[in-house]
């Protein structure tokens, strides 16, 4: 176990947080969130700068972020945002809103004839990814030395990513109709999603999410999956310069979850829609930490005390099994109440101490 | 097998082509259009929802079904002598502001269509005045709203509230779909029907008409 936790040191995890994902007796289980919508919105409301210069200002960005660390209390930072960072620096056109995060509104290539025409972007000129560097950057210089919290960065997965850069309806039928040529896109994709998620690294970001909605059983088969995801996945856990990623899924991923774990070098996976008890048995043995799976809706739309017992129900249901850390299933939705996120995290605290 | 039958089958398997080469040949041989709309089209769309539901089907199969659907509709549609009368219902149908994500809307719109409603299809990012604007022009029977995400729950709502401003939600059925919403949330603001996919959008259309409750 002490390789694994000198692992777990290398990404930034405190002595606290390896306790609690070993459910070590007196320690409890730990809690995170992931907050892009839900944070540029609060701190959209708490300041006024709108949403469209925030998700291109580094210094915004972190102080956004601490903002809710200040506020709540979590180990993990991310500068997530939304998921168009890749297809905008292909060339795609976005929504930029005041009070929301920007979203796709004409796609880089309208066809898949038209692959040829895509340049690999610089990840230190193109697009907002110069931006998502600097608030790397930014953390390591102001932040990394004072706190225990860990900082991730984030690339989108190559199927979100390509399914951006192509519009999503195209690339889905592409799928169906032009395996091939969808093959050459995730492949260009891929290679610009590496040098990105390195970017992220060298400037300090201590470890790299992967975010691949697009690559779920909600949007494609479990066969797709493997054909058109995992060579992919697979490739970018290897060319990181990171001994692991954490990889997010949300929607409906049972299916895949064999699939996803056989990803080298994946060791959380972040899941939504799925039986934790069969996900935990499914990774048997393999360090790979699962993180889930509060709904986000339910975040949005319960009481805290609804809130409180399913987060309860989560925590009975895991246990002492370890290699778990609560997180909603997905980005928090912007305007999810206050003392809703407050009361997850405190029912983690309150009923996830070990021995459960 | 005959035509109708193979039509239906290129509508599931998404074969575009043979789709088309049928279509043409059901026009050459001045069949009869109605019954390749519903039992050829149609019927075989609502075996890929049902596909779809049971998780044989994701979203790329239905989408090139769909195609196979549209290509075979627009090449029968300038002979089908329809009068606008002949339509079920007409149906406006849009993703509601600040969302884009329209593949869902889109396969339901199709379903629609193919099912002999009128479809007035807004697009995607559909501010609440846009709605009510195309109700009045199109003297609509239903409005039907979609969105994936959660944050763009709320717009549903102040759509609905708008209805009511301008004097229009006891003339129209509300009918909501996408993944955040459910009975609870339709109640919450107010809406008629929510539904999951596409066929149950037409089923539920289908058993308004039946009860005669649209106007």
């Amino acid at each position: 176990m002490s390789l694994i936790e000198d692992f777990l040191t290398q990404f930034g995890f405190s002595q606290e947080l390896i306790e609690g994902v070993f459910a070590k007796p007196g320690a409890t289980m730990p809690a995170i969130f992931l907050a892009g919508g839900y944070n540029v919105n609060e701190y959209y409301k708490m300041t006024g700068v709108p949403a469209y210069e925030i998700v291109r200002n580094a210094r915004h960005l972190i102080k956004s972020q601490m903002n809710l660390q200040y506020k709540f209390k979590v180990d993990l930072l991310t500068c997530l945002v939304d998921l168009n960072i890749m297809s905008e620096s292909f060339g795609a056109k976005l929504y930029y809103d005041h009070d929301v995060l920007p979203m796709p509104n004409k796609p880089a290539i309208e066809s898949l004839d038209d692959i040829d025409q895509l340049e690999i972007p610089d990840p230190h000129k193109d697009g907002r990814m110069p931006v998502i560097i600097e608030a790397a950057k930014l953390y390591k210089e102001k932040y990394k030395a004072k706190s225990s919290l860990i900082y991730g960065g984030y690339i989108e997965g190559p199927i979100t990513a390509s399914s951006n850069i192509l519009g999503v309806e195209n690339f889905m039928r592409g799928l169906v109709t032009n395996p091939d040529l969808i093959h050459k896109l995730l492949d260009k994709v891929t290679t610009a999603l590496i040098e990105f998620g390195n970017a992220q690294l060298e400037a300090g970001a201590d470890a790299i999410g992967i975010a691949e909605p697009t690559a779920s059983s909600t949007c494609i088969s479990p066969d797709f999956f493997k054909e058109f995801a995992f060579p992919y996945l697979k490739k970018i856990n290897r060319k990181l310069n990171t001994p692991g990623t954490l990889i997010h899924i949300c929607g409906h991923t049972q299916p895949i979850i064999k699939q996803w774990i056989k990803i080298p070098n994946t060791f959380i996976i972040s899941v939504d829609e799925v039986d934790l008890t069969k996900t935990l048995e499914t990774i048997g043995n393999k360090f790979i930490i699962v993180a889930g799976n509060i709904s986000p809706i339910t975040l949005l739309r319960e009481t805290p005390e609804t809130i409180e017992l399913i987060t309860k129900d989560i925590i009975n249901e895991v246990g002492n099994h370890g290699k778990f850390v609560l997180c909603p299933g997905c980005d928090l939705a912007p305007g999810t109440p206050e003392e809703n996120i407050m009361a997850f995290l405190n029912a983690g605290r309150k009923y996830g101490k070990f021995p459960i | 097998m005959g035509l109708i039958e193979n039509l239906k089958n290129a509508v599931i398997d998404g074969d575009v082509d043979s789709a088309a080469r049928i279509a043409n040949e059901i026009i050459d041989r001045k069949m009869d259009l109605k019954n390749a709309i519903l039992n050829g089209l149609s019927a075989g769309m609502r075996v890929v929802g049902k596909k779809y539901e049971e998780h044989e089907y994701f979203i790329p199969e239905v989408i090139v079904s769909a195609d196979a659907l549209n290509t075979a509709f627009n090449i029968i549609k300038p002979h089908f002598k329809d009068k606008d009368t002949d339509y079920k219902a007409k149906v406006i149908i849009g993703v509601v502001k600040g969302d884009i994500h329209e593949i869902g809307k889109n396969i339901v719109a199709q379903f629609l269509n193919a099912s002999g409603y009128k479809v007035i299809d807004l697009g995607r990012n559909v501010p609440p005045e846009k709605f009510v604007e195309a109700i009045e022009k199109y003297n609509a029977d239903i409005v039907a709203m979609s969105t994936l995400m959660t944050p763009t729950l709320e717009q549903m709502k102040i759509t609905i509230e708008h209805l009511k401003e301008n004097g229009l939600r006891n003339k129209i059925k509300v009918i909501i779909g996408g993944a955040p919403t459910d009975q609870e949330f339709m109640n919450e603001i107010g809406a008629d029907y929510c539904c999951k996919d596409a066929n149950e959008t037409v089923s539920t259309l289908d058993s308004i008409i039946i009860k005669n409750e649209v106007n």
